[in-house]
């Protein structure tokens, strides 16, 4: 396989079959170019990930709400809104599902922009479909993440090597302070699944596994450019 | 009485006198003397040898437009802004090996690369290879950068073992480090100041725009700071913030602490975010915010009496008592957000 | 109003809440909201480029969603309707944008113009702020591929959806849009 054989994309997001990913790897064994390039790739996709979350401010419903008002509703009636002073009311048996739904994928640490204020529950919309196409979706993030890691770890794995041991050895001891926390996170969820807590507790630990795996493959990647690669390894450290 | 209180006077006075950036520009390259340092270096000696040392001064004239970009491997780099329209980088060559000679050729055989392009700067510190070196297993090698700079500078400056430094510098300033510390003071753009194995500091800094302090092991430490948005982050370290003036405030970590105490912006939102790790807020009496604090597993206090701004009423919320709070306090002018999955969250009163 | 669909069945969740919205049952625009406008905005966030548009823009979205919730068939769910909606208010509000500077608007299925990055350069620091610049950067149907797939984690054949085009161009434009994100970010080193 040459260099524009390499299926470059497929490599990036790991979604080579089992042969075709054989085959990857013995190109990349020797094509420090590939390798790079796969490398680079898979760090602008993993700093993707780390982006803020922005959110809405909390008023831009009400903002919302007061222009319809001055719209005829889609049959042609004048509309009233409920007076929420500033917040809307949810649906007590839908209120988890929809608050898990604003956090699918990254997970804000506020949620200023959702207030479950507790009304009288109304039995209106079935909550349980809801939950469960919340459920789907929230799997699929967090494969997205299992994904995103995978990639990172392997690089990481592979090539520590470049890595300075004492370096190593801490961001080896921090991968699993965070691997801790994404398993507490993980149990929790199967006791309390509609916890938003536990929810918050995963995919902020996701994140900053992935945060950590970037960073450590960032370092490799220096560890390696030019001479100084070689001095790395062979470099004392005198004073600490 | 009197006698008692000139001698206090004079003594705070003096006090008060010292260089606020003493704790800055102390960690100038070279041997300092306490008795450990020079056990230490007598220890080294024996067991490495004597260090040869080169020294080389360069300065360049740079426009509106400078910038700092310095990469170093092992060594401290601290830079300084001043009044100046030059970039002027002293660099500290230190090889250690039991053959004097050998210690000599390897002295120049690290090479500190300086390049000019426009107003930016460049500077590498370039290790012998291996094989030039024959095949030398044992070489103690660094370089220490001390630079000034012009004010309005752009600085990047980055080590692996070793601390870095960055004080009194305007433009965009990135730090980093991997096993030491990064000390920012009077900088007030820090776009990156992060190290993995070490701590972070940050001092001083009026009218700031964004500051992005992290650490994975070490600790984050802010103080005296005004800025319209600070980030921090560690891992396994605590995260402290005392005397910070800020309209937006982002603080994570996983296992560490984070401990926060200031005066609110109204309006501000203030997000703090651990594990494992326990929340503190301390705040003082005539603080107005709204509070939405909430853990799985810890607990969660205020020690401000609240009114309650939601209804919890069903029986869930009952027995999620003490996990969650969500209450208005004062003028509830600003968002206080704090999550944690099994830390324990406190607010306390000054 | 209880639902008379059996639980489970997702489509029929999404055409009772649509039509709900559109008799102007109280409570279900907000439900809409509650669910979509998070994520939404922070995609149309970064289409947008700068928080004030994006405050406009979502408000936009959400009308246009309230003013065309009859023309909803449930032949999609609900949520790649609204994004649907979303990216193409996005787009046609971008492309305007260019238009107006005299800028060429780039189609999705053009053949890449970004010569083929070397593989010279080695990330190191992805900084975030100049991640979010290089993001800027992007033509608009790469920037908005790469925002759905890679920052909200929808899968190319989602993405596909939404926009409209072929699995296919999705991967090939997440995979451009990556390549000249690296490039931005190994030019500033």
């Amino acid at each position: 396989m040459n260099c524009h054989e390499f299926p470059l994309a497929e490599c990036v997001d790991g979604t080579l079959s089992p042969a075709d990913e054989r085959a990857a790897d013995r190109h990349l064994e020797g094509c420090p170019a590939c390798r790079a390039l796969v490398a680079d790739l898979r760090t602008v996709r993993a700093a993707a990930f780390t982006l803020d979350r922005r959110q809405p401010p909390a008023d831009l419903l009400n903002r919302i709400q007061s222009r319809l008002t001055s719209e005829p509703a889609p049959r042609g009636r004048l509309l009233a809104w409920p007076n929420t002073r500033g917040a809307w009311s949810v649906w007590l048996a839908a209120a988890a599902a929809l608050v898990l739904a604003t956090l699918i994928g990254v997970m804000p640490l506020s949620r200023s922009a959702v207030d479950t204020t507790e009304t009288e529950p109304a039995p209106a919309l079935d909550g349980t479909a809801l939950v469960d196409s919340v459920e789907a979706d929230l799997q699929a993030a967090e494969a997205h993440y299992d994904r995103a890691i995978q990639g990172l770890e392997q690089i990481a794995r592979t090539d520590s090597g470049e890595l300075d041991p004492q370096v190593a050895a801490v961001l080896q001891k921090n991968l699993q302070v965070v691997d801790q926390a994404i398993d507490e996170s993980r149990a929790a969820l199967k006791t309390q699944p509609a916890s938003s807590r536990a929810q918050d507790g995963l995919f902020e630990a996701m994140r900053t596994k992935v945060a950590l795996l970037q960073q450590t493959v960032e370092l490799i990647n220096e560890m390696r450019k030019g001479n100084q690669a070689e001095a790395g390894r062979l470099m004392q450290n005198l004073s600490r | 009485m009197m006698d008692i209180r000139l001698p206090l006077v004079l003594l705070s006075a003096a006090l008060l006198s010292a260089p606020l950036n003493a704790a800055v520009t102390n960690r100038l390259p070279g041997p300092d003397d306490t008795p450990r340092a020079l056990w230490l270096e007598r220890y080294t000696e024996a067991r490495q040898g004597p260090e040869e040392t080169d020294r080389q001064v360069q300065s360049f004239k740079v426009g509106a437009d400078a910038a700092l970009d310095l990469s170093n491997i092992s060594g401290d780099v601290q830079v300084t802004g001043d009044g100046g329209t030059e970039i002027r980088i002293e660099a500290t060559k230190r090889v250690r090996h039991r053959d004097a000679n050998e210690a000599r050729r390897l002295l120049q055989q690290l090479r500190v690369e300086m390049v000019q392009i426009g107003g930016r700067i460049e500077v590498r510190t370039l290790y012998p290879r291996r094989n030039e070196s024959n095949g030398e297993r044992n070489i103690s090698a660094r370089v220490d950068y001390v630079v000034t700079v012009p004010l309005a500078a752009t600085v990047a400056v980055k080590t692996i073992s070793g601390n870095a430094g960055v004080a009194k510098v305007n433009g965009e300033v990135r730090a980093e480090t991997v096993s030491g510390d990064v000390t920012v003071t009077g900088t007030p753009n820090v776009a990156l100041a992060r190290t993995v194995s070490g701590d972070v500091v940050a001092r001083d800094i009026g009218g700031a725009t964004n500051l992005s302090l992290s650490t994975v092991s070490g600790s984050v430490t802010a103080s005296g700071l005004k800025a319209k948005s600070l980030e921090c982050g560690a891992v396994s370290g605590n995260i402290e913030l005392s005397g910070v003036q800020v309209e937006r405030l982002l603080a994570k970590s996983v296992s560490g602490d984070i401990q926060f105490g200031a005066v609110l912006a109204k309006g501000g939102r203030y997000e703090f975010g651990a594990h494992s790790g326990n929340v503190r807020v301390i705040l003082g009496s005539d603080a107005g915010f709204e509070l939405d604090a909430s853990t799985f597993s810890g607990s969660v206090r205020s020690d401000f009496p609240v009114t309650l701004r939601s209804q919890t009423g069903s029986s869930r919320d009952r027995r999620d008592a003490n996990r969650t709070i969500r209450r208005a306090y004062g003028d509830a002018g600003a968002i206080l957000s704090i999550k944690t999955f099994s830390g324990t969250v406190v607010i306390s009163r000054k | 109003m209880a639902s008379s669909k059996p639980s489970g069945d997702l489509r029929g969740a999404d055409l009772d809440l649509a039509a709900r919205i559109k008799s102007g049952e109280t409570g279900a625009f907000e439900s809409l909201y509650g669910q979509h406008a998070g994520r939404l905005y922070n995609l149309v966030s970064r289409m947008a480029g700068s928080s004030a548009d994006a405050d406009d823009l979502l408000q936009d979205v959400f009308l246009l969603a309230y003013r065309k919730i009859g023309s909803y068939r449930g032949d999609a769910s609900l949520g790649t309707w609204l994004y649907r909606l979303a990216m193409n208010h996005c787009l046609d509000v971008l492309r305007s944008r260019q238009a107006r500077m005299g800028q060429v608007t780039e189609s999705m299925d053009e053949p890449d113009a970004v010569p083929v990055a070397t593989p010279a350069p080695t990330l190191t620091t992805v900084n975030r702020i100049d991640l979010e610049r290089a993001i800027e950067s992007l033509p608009p149907a790469c920037r908005a591929a790469f925002l759905l797939h890679d920052v909200e984690g929808f899968g190319h054949n989602e993405v596909g959806d939404i926009l409209g085009v072929s699995e296919g161009t999705s991967k090939s434009q997440v995979h451009k849009a990556r390549l000249r994100i690296r490039a931005h970010l190994g030019s500033r080193a």
